[in-house]
């Protein structure tokens, strides 16, 4: 009990601490496996998939990647979805999405193949391929010839990327590198038009996705759990909220510039507005939805949990972030000073997210990551206990479960399967809703308090 | 002063008019303030000097007459009911406008007080919020002599909520003038034996004098408009940190429906006998006067809804403008209240009707609320005008979505095109006759677009229910005994569920009560009345809607 004082206690220390704090962001550093080395291109994924390379044996089995990549006729378990993205261009909803928006077919329109077949944007042939091995381990014109070679090998991981090859082993550059098109990023992203026209939203949180029983995965993870999944949380809601933070950025300086509506809806909390009007449960009271409220929402809790987790990393000073959160949910904030408050909070991130890659460097193992997990459920449902959005609540439901999951599911946390259970029911939408009509988020709250209760009692044992 | 002192006074006044003198017949104060007053005759009073009298100011001997007594003197009953503050005691909702924001009274100013409480400090109080007063009591004088910076919560008397004035004009000058008769020296038989000059005076001269001049079909929209729709300049405007706090939606403004469920505390001209009498008499008078044509040339309920659907889309562009002009100083866009609610706030579905029919300009860029539009442009019915106003509606459309608060810049441009066209509508029907044929097109035009898939089937469901109303209104002249005929009462039966058919869903009366009425819902709390409104509103089914015009 007194162990789990001291950890809240730490928490709100923290937040304090935080608080009075002015000082900028420790350092200028920037993680590798953002912001791609312009000098480097796409190329498709044919001379990955040799069968002595990657194209061979079966799924599951070393050098047999591109082969578990691959969609597979009449395959049970499926392929990676990435190798679909481009053949979703043709179906009736795109069809339809292209013709509400106006661009051309969706197929051959720039702005869905970006991430919908990077490397076709240039190379027309490699569309097919969707979101190829290069979208996710980068461009491969400097690197294609020698990174089976023993020199490569000895090379750093920012070396590497420094000639264009995302290190996806260190999950602060995977996870980064995923959110530039499922978060989005300078120049890719998902706005209002094209969501209204029939485009899902983006909801991303890497661990939800990485477990996600539709993707066939085409290699071992190499960090077991439960170390895997708490970090890959972690790192995740820092690299989730950059890119966040990024595509914001973007937007406000073309919308300086008068080339983008601001503030882009897109960016805002959807159900905030997306709902009908004189439902009971009225979310927020200022009449102003919020910014990124999915992707942001459980990062104070990250921000108190990281340095308890990875070893050499500092809790990090988010002031200019916060001020950017503040602005952001003022009613119709003035693009050219967010721009610049963006790209403080921008750099902040990144200083963090440095911090957090070297650990995962320097340290591949946490013992303590089972109890790790339980701490971080305590910093979860502290804050999800006040959460009102239907956003919020599911973002801090989703790392509770990815906690719940890496320490062991109903086995190793069995007091916290039943109100897990009740949060994952309250935030399903109502049959033929794409939308949490009657959402009683004050239920809600109530069984992240019980979550807690359950942890407390789990971290005195 | 207790009804008895009005009836005194009554008998004093009676006692002049014998004596051949200068009296006030219907007066509740005393003659020898009424003497005073009249005195000044045809000086017009100063805007300054108009001042709020009250409702008891009125009601106390002479519009609170449950049954008008007959015969009078000047035969006020044909004029108009005499009941009229029986009846908005006890029907109208005006007359609880302040009660509703009593956060100990009910339950829907509560918590909009505390989610106010939120961004504006523990301090704040809704019933002493000067945004708030502005609509729901009654400002003590009119905007020209006191603007709304300077009002404080001591500008507003709350115990009428809002008053007879705040509709008929600030009472202080009209007051005394407005009921002073003259003997007829030697009346014909059947004839009144005094006359009241002031009945018959332009609406001009009766607008100095204070009163409004609701008659008039385009001045009556205004009036509503200012509360209903909003007007900056008159300090009345629902912002949307008000509808985030929880105060209800407004529904559109149809000038005919909100007066039939008000409830209706006068009489349409072809009811009162003195104004169809002078149509016969001397028809330009009576036009002039009151807006009316004898029933034999058109149907006056006819002209009042075409003009009044018009006004109504004048002032939700005038409303437009002024947050515009707003903005535009301060590089910043227009409030969300200018924008159409359910533009963002429906329910999502996937795949959505919203996609199926498509979208004026960009996908997912809010709108402005469009019935008004629709309506107008149907309402007119003329096919060039009607091309004029989907350009500037086209125009309105970028502008709103150019940028995400609206580019006021555009606005204004644009709202300056749906005003030229609000002009030439109002000049082109004004030159109409709606006789029983021309009523009759507009009914099958107005029904037609409501049946009508293309260009784009009605997916509003405010357009929808403007459609509804207008359908209940033109039938207004084939009443009989107080009821609808069969069709208009099958049809909302058949949609009552789906489309807000009425503004007080519930209500055991539709068009005029009499003062014996029995009491209706309107003393249950707000938030009830709402809910079941919205409720309806939040079922709109446009297939349903459709197909319930079809054969």
């Amino acid at each position: 009990m007194r162990i789990v004082a001291t950890i809240i206690g730490i928490g709100i220390a923290v937040g304090l601490a935080t608080a009075g704090r002015t000082q900028p962001a420790r350092a200028e550093a920037k993680p590798y496996g953002v912001d791609l080395p312009s000098n480097v291109a796409h190329s498709s994924a044919a001379s990955c998939s040799a069968s002595a390379c990657h194209g061979g044996g079966t799924p599951g089995t070393r050098g047999s990647e591109h082969t578990a990549w691959a969609p597979e006729l009449g395959s049970v378990t499926g392929s990676d979805p990435h190798s679909k993205a481009y053949r979703v261009l043709f179906n009736a909803d795109s069809v339809r999405i292209a013709k509400l928006l106006g661009g051309g077919p969706a197929h051959e329109n720039v702005l869905c193949l970006k991430c919908h077949a990077p490397a076709g944007i240039a190379e027309p042939t490699a569309r097919a391929e969707g979101v190829g091995c290069s979208a996710c381990h980068g461009p491969s014109d400097k690197w294609i010839d020698s990174h089976y070679l023993p020199e490569w090998k000895a090379k750093s991981n920012r070396e590497k990327w420094n000639e264009g090859f995302v290190p996806t082993k260190n999950l602060t550059a995977r996870i980064s590198n995923c959110a530039t098109c499922h978060v989005g990023s300078a120049d890719r992203e998902v706005n209002h038009d094209l969501i209204a026209a029939g485009h899902p939203r983006l909801a991303f949180e890497y661990a939800r996705f990485h477990f996600s029983g539709a993707y066939r995965k085409h290699w071992e993870e190499k960090t077991p759990q439960p170390e895997f999944e708490v970090r890959a949380w972690l790192i995740g809601q820092a690299a989730t909220a950059r890119a966040a933070v990024d595509v914001l950025h973007s937007r406000a300086v073309r919308a300086a510039e008068n080339k983008a509506p601001w503030p882009e809806y897109a960016g805002l909390s959807c159900f905030a507005c997306h709902q009908s009007v004189g439902e009971k449960q009225a979310r927020g009271s200022s009449g102003n939805p919020g910014w990124e409220v999915f992707h942001t929402a459980t990062l104070d809790a990250a921000s108190a949990h990281s340095h308890l987790v990875l070893p050499d990393v500092k809790q990090p000073v988010l002031v200019k972030y916060g001020e950017l959160k503040k602005a952001m949910a003022a009613s119709n904030p003035k693009a050219a000073a967010v721009a610049t408050l963006a790209a403080a909070a921008r750099a902040e991130l990144d200083g963090w997210l440095a911090e957090m890659q070297a650990s995962e460097e320097a340290h591949p193992r946490s013992p303590a990551a089972a109890i790790q997990a339980v701490d971080a459920t305590l910093f979860l449902t502290q804050s999800g206990a006040s959460a009102s959005e239907w956003d919020s609540l599911a973002a801090h439901y989703l790392g509770v479960a990815a906690m719940y999951h890496a320490s062991g599911g109903a086995k190793g946390r069995p007091l916290s399967t039943k109100p897990l259970d009740a949060i994952r029911g309250g935030l399903k939408f109502p049959a033929t809703f794409n939308s949490p009509k009657g959402l009683d988020a004050g239920k809600l709250r109530g069984e992240f308090r019980n979550l807690m209760n359950a942890a407390i009692e789990e971290r005195s044992r | 002063m207790t009804p008895f002192d009005g009836r005194l006074g009554r008998g004093a006044g009676l006692a002049g008019a014998f004596g051949g003198i200068v009296f006030a017949l219907l007066a509740s104060a005393g003659a020898s303030r009424s003497a005073h007053l009249v005195q000044q005759d045809e000086k017009y009073p100063r805007v300054n000097d108009l001042e709020l009298l009250g409702s008891l100011s009125c009601q106390t001997g002479c519009h609170d007459q449950a049954t008008p007594k007959m015969p009078s003197p000047t035969e006020g009953y044909k004029f108009i009911r005499l009941w009229e503050n029986v009846v908005w005691d006890s029907h109208d909702l005006h007359s609880r406008a302040f009660k509703n924001i009593e956060p100990a009274k009910n339950t829907l100013a509560k918590s909009m007080e505390v989610n106010l409480k939120k961004g504006k400090g523990d301090a704040y109080k809704v019933t002493e919020d000067v945004k708030c007063l502005a609509c729901h009591a009654s400002v003590v004088k009119p905007v020209a002599a006191m603007k709304p910076a300077e009002w404080t919560p001591k500008s507003f008397v709350t115990a009428d909520g809002v008053g007879c004035e705040m509709c008929h004009g600030h009472g202080s000058a009209y007051r005394p003038r407005h009921d002073a008769a003259k003997r007829v020296a030697d009346p014909a038989p059947g004839e009144p034996t005094a006359v009241v000059e002031w009945r018959t005076l332009p609406p001009a001269e009766k607008t100095k004098w204070g009163l409004t001049d609701l008659r008039s079909p385009a001045t009556a929209t205004e009036t509503c408009a200012s509360c209903h729709i909003g007007s900056q300049k008159d300090g009345r405007f629902v912002t949307h940190e008000m509808y985030a706090a929880g105060h209800p939606p407004l529904p559109p403004l149809d000038l005919m429906a909100y007066s039939r469920e008000q409830p209706r505390h006068w009489g349409l001209p072809s009811q009162m006998s003195f104004i169809v009498n002078l149509a016969e008499k001397d028809a330009k008078k009576a036009f002039d006067t009151f807006h009316y044509r004898s029933e034999k040339i058109e149907s006056s309920v006819a002209r009042r809804f075409v003009e009044s659907s018009i006004a109504a889309l004048r002032s939700t562009a005038a409303l437009t403008l002024q947050l515009a002009d707003e903005a535009k100083p301060k590089n910043d866009g227009l409030d969300f209240a200018a924008f159409d609610c359910y533009s963002c706030h429906h329910d999502l579905k996937y795949p959505s009707d919203r996609q199926a029919r498509g979208y004026d300009g960009p996908p997912g860029r809010p709108q402005f609320r469009v019935a008004p539009f629709a309506l107008a442009r149907t309402v007119v019915g003329d096919e060039e005008l009607g091309k004029q106003l989907d350009t500037a509606r086209r125009d309105l459309a970028f502008s709103f979505g150019n940028r995400s608060y609206g580019d006021p810049e555009a606005i204004g441009r644009a709202v300056a095109k749906v005003n030229a066209w609000c002009d030439a509508a109002m000049t082109k029907v004004r030159g109409e006759k709606y006789d029983t044929k021309v009523a009759e097109a507009l009914l099958e035009r107005i029904k037609s677009a409501a049946a009508a898939e293309t260009p784009r089937p009605v997916a509003d469901p405010e357009l929808a229910q403007l459609y509804l109303w207008a359908i209940t209104t033109l039938s207004l002249d084939k009443e009989k005994d107080g009821k609808l005929p069969a069709d208009v009462v099958h049809l909302r039966e058949k949609l009552d569920k789906t489309v807000v058919t009425r503004l007080r869903p519930g209500l055991p009366f539709d068009f005029e009560v009499k003062a014996d009425a029995k009491l209706d819902n309107s003393q249950k709390p707000v938030s009830e009345r709402i809910g079941a409104r919205m409720t309806i509103f939040n079922a709109f089914d446009g297939k349903a809607f459709r197909d319930a015009f079809g054969k």
